[in-house]
């Protein structure tokens, strides 16, 4: 059940917020349990293998949870990590090959990299309680089921059990929550209307504005939605008490290819850092460039996989790590020099990257690049007038949202409860708005 | 002493589980009522909201797929368009955008529809700001060409031509001299009533049936261009659009071919 839609607005938060403040405090974790559950069957009921997928991971991963937590000889545990980890790899990978299926279980790429990490930390000796009760709940936790923020299970079990409730986390939260369900309905979803202007004239017949406008325009769909799903992840569990780490920040802001990624979904990040580069020997204290370039590269594909088996995932993957490794070899200096080198790269490049990994045939992806460099096209820019008239309000406020002001803005906001109050209010009724003219409205969204 | 029945039930936890059930019930009313809309075989669409009433009027089985007339057109070229109104909605805006026929004007928008656009106020060069009345009061046209009707499939079939007829009838009052070719409206894809149940090319051609019997072979001629388009079934060729809807610009160049070599030369 996606967040911006008016059955998780009007009917699954409220009764959830309502019965979870009405539970004692040991009965709230079942509330939980039983609201994460429904959460999930509910938005995948008329494909029921989702759930069975899901089953059978949690089951099969606690099963070996517990071999690991409490075998007493190493080769058992040793045998049951690798069996476990093996085993959510491959799954993973048999989605995403598409080999037998063209569907992906909602929330498997997030997911099974939580069931991963619980197994590593586990093996790794983290004393911690796996009680399947706090281990269903950290599975299974509804706002960051589906696309994160990915979440280890002792910082999990650490906020869980500091939480602290009252009327001021579940205002906070609920500010959070209609900033992010905005930045999704009011930006991302309007947005995303240029890119569909652009795909039904063709990217063949496009001027050379257009397709500049159209990069940009992918970029900040991309980034708008997914932080703005991101945000309202985060709303939802602060209203309950629980602090989820951020995703995103600022990214835009950055002064170097390097810092936009550990700006950029920050938790996936993290977990590749944790997980494979540190593992692999991560940054070799400088001596080492080659292998920490090849470590770079490993972490990079495994990243162009995680997100698809298609060869555009695989060159986006590998032009984002090739600047990265110039950057480290000698740009990085060059930036500190001249910051605002670092900042024109990240502002061309970034955009540039996500165009390779938005247009998934290579052919139009193609296409698409030399329409970028057709200066002979600047003859005929009727399309790009027609674009600019229908949209060039609602690309403007897209750029001002890549600044650091509106994140300024909303902390001045955090400091009164009344103003979060209104705030929420107001996005919230505005963007309900928005989601029902695009549904209720079939011509409006294809606006013949 | 034992403990007291109030210590012993939780009150607090029986009303959150007596939420959750009541959560329960509320979700599967929901859920039940988003999956009872139906497309029938004929394409009505049943439901009980009322804006899709009228649209069921607009519905019908049409035994004879047929509608277009047969003319002796001649083939032009380009400068034929020289003093001559393009009015329509995206599907023209789009071929607006493929090329920019030189002598032609182009008044048309997205959405545009028959209720709305003698009054709506738009850009037109070289005009600037201007209504399609004021446009046709103040200029006289050699030709004419109109293309609209999709974007008021569900407005109810009656108010429809209702509107379309006094647009018209507004066109030949103010441009007694020019020749007015209806065209139809193109099909969309097969796939399409997936997304839109209404949006069938049925409903399409009942649009252009009441279009195509305005025509009077003397001055106002009607024209169907989805020759150029259509697969076997009568629907547009789904390689040809993105949308399900819209050609793809570079397909317009069988648009242009069309209308060049259907064009009326009064000797």
């Amino acid at each position: 059940m996606p967040f911006n839609t008016h059955n998780f607005i009007f009917i699954f938060l409220p009764f959830f917020l309502l019965s979870y403040y009405l539970a004692d405090v040991r009965a709230k974790k079942v509330i939980l349990l039983l609201y994460s559950v429904l959460f999930y069957v509910i938005g995948n009921y008329k494909r029921l293998e989702s759930i069975f997928i899901l089953v059978f991971l949690t089951f099969m991963n606690y099963v070996f949870l517990l071999f690991i937590v409490k075998a007493k000889r190493d080769i058992v545990k040793k045998t049951a990590f690798i069996i476990a980890v093996s085993m959510n790899i491959i799954v993973l990978c048999l989605f995403k090959l598409q080999l037998f299926t063209n569907f992906i279980p909602l929330g498997l790429s997030f997911y099974t990299f939580h069931f991963i990490s619980i197994i590593v930390d586990a093996y790794k000796n983290k004393h911690l309680s796996y009680k399947l009760i706090d281990y269903l709940n950290y599975i299974l936790f509804f706002p960051k089921l589906l696309s994160g923020p990915i979440m280890r299970y002792d910082n999990f079990i650490s906020e869980y059990s500091q939480r602290q409730s009252s009327e001021n986390y579940v205002v906070k939260g609920l500010f959070f929550f209609s900033v992010g369900l905005a930045l999704k309905c009011l930006l991302a979803d309007n947005i995303a209307y240029i890119i569909n202007q652009i795909n039904v004239y063709g990217f063949d017949s496009i001027s050379i504005l257009t397709a500049w406008v159209g990069m940009y325009s992918y970029t900040m769909q991309l980034y708008f939605d997914f932080a703005g799903y991101s945000l309202m992840a985060i709303g939802v569990a602060y209203a309950i008490g629980i602090k989820m780490p951020d995703n995103f920040n600022l990214p835009f802001c950055s002064k170097s290819i390097s810092e936009f990624w550990r700006r950029w979904h920050i938790t996936l990040g993290h977990f590749f850092r944790d997980y494979i580069y540190i593992p692999l020997g991560g940054n070799f204290a400088n001596k080492r460039f080659i292998r920490q370039s090849l470590n770079l590269i490993i972490v990079w594909l495994v990243t162009g996989f995680w997100h698809g088996f298609r060869i555009n995932y695989i060159l986006w993957a590998m032009f984002i790590c090739i600047i990265i490794i110039l950057e480290k070899a000698f740009l990085i200096n060059i930036y500190k020099k001249h910051e605002i080198i670092g900042r024109i790269v990240v502002c061309a490049l970034m955009p540039f990257s996500f165009l390779i990994f938005s247009i998934t045939n290579l052919n139009d992806l193609k296409i698409y690049i030399h329409k970028l460099f057709e200066f002979s096209s600047v003859i005929n820019m009727r399309d790009f007038q027609v674009i600019i008239k229908n949209y060039a309000k609602i690309f403007v406020i897209g750029i001002l949202f890549l600044t650091k002001y509106p994140k300024a803005l909303m902390e001045i906001v955090c400091k009164s409860k009344y103003m979060m109050i209104i705030a929420s209010a107001s996005l919230i009724l505005i963007s309900i708005y928005a989601m029902s003219m695009m549904n209720s409205d079939v011509f409006k969204y294809f606006a013949f | 002493m034992g403990k007291s029945i109030r210590e012993k039930i939780n009150f607090r936890n029986i009303i959150a589980i007596i939420l959750f059930v009541v959560f329960l019930i509320v979700e599967f009313f929901y859920l039940n009522k988003n999956n009872t809309i139906k497309v029938s075989e004929t394409n009505s669409y049943e439901t009980s909201d009322n804006l899709f009433l009228e649209s069921r009027e607009v519905v019908a089985t049409i035994s004879d797929a047929s509608i277009s007339k047969e003319y002796k057109f001649a083939t032009v070229s380009e400068t034929y368009f020289d003093n001559t109104l393009f009015i329509g909605d995206s599907r023209m805006l789009g071929f607006s955008i493929y090329k920019q026929i030189e002598g032609a004007t182009y008044y048309c928008y997205q959405s545009a529809d028959a209720f709305t656009i003698l009054d709506k106020e738009y850009e037109v060069k070289p005009y600037g700001m201007i209504s399609l009345y004021t446009l046709i009061s103040l200029n006289q046209f050699d030709k004419i060409y109109i293309s609209l009707g999709i974007n008021n499939v569900g407005a109810g079939y009656e108010n429809h031509k209702k509107h379309f007829n006094k647009l018209i009838d507004t066109i030949i009052d103010l441009q007694p001299n020019a020749i007015i070719y209806l065209l139809a409206n193109l099909h969309v894809t097969s796939e399409l009533k997936l997304d839109a149940p209404y949006l069938t090319n049925e409903n399409i051609n009942n649009i252009n049936k009441f279009i195509s019997q305005i025509a009077d072979d003397k001055n106002i001629f009607y024209l169907d261009p989805n020759v150029m388009y259509d697969d076997e079934y009568g629907n547009m060729d789904s390689e040809l659009s993105y949308d399900k809807a819209h050609i793809y610009l570079r397909h317009y160049d069988r648009y242009l071919y069309f209308l060049l070599t259907h064009a009326v030369v009064y000797e």
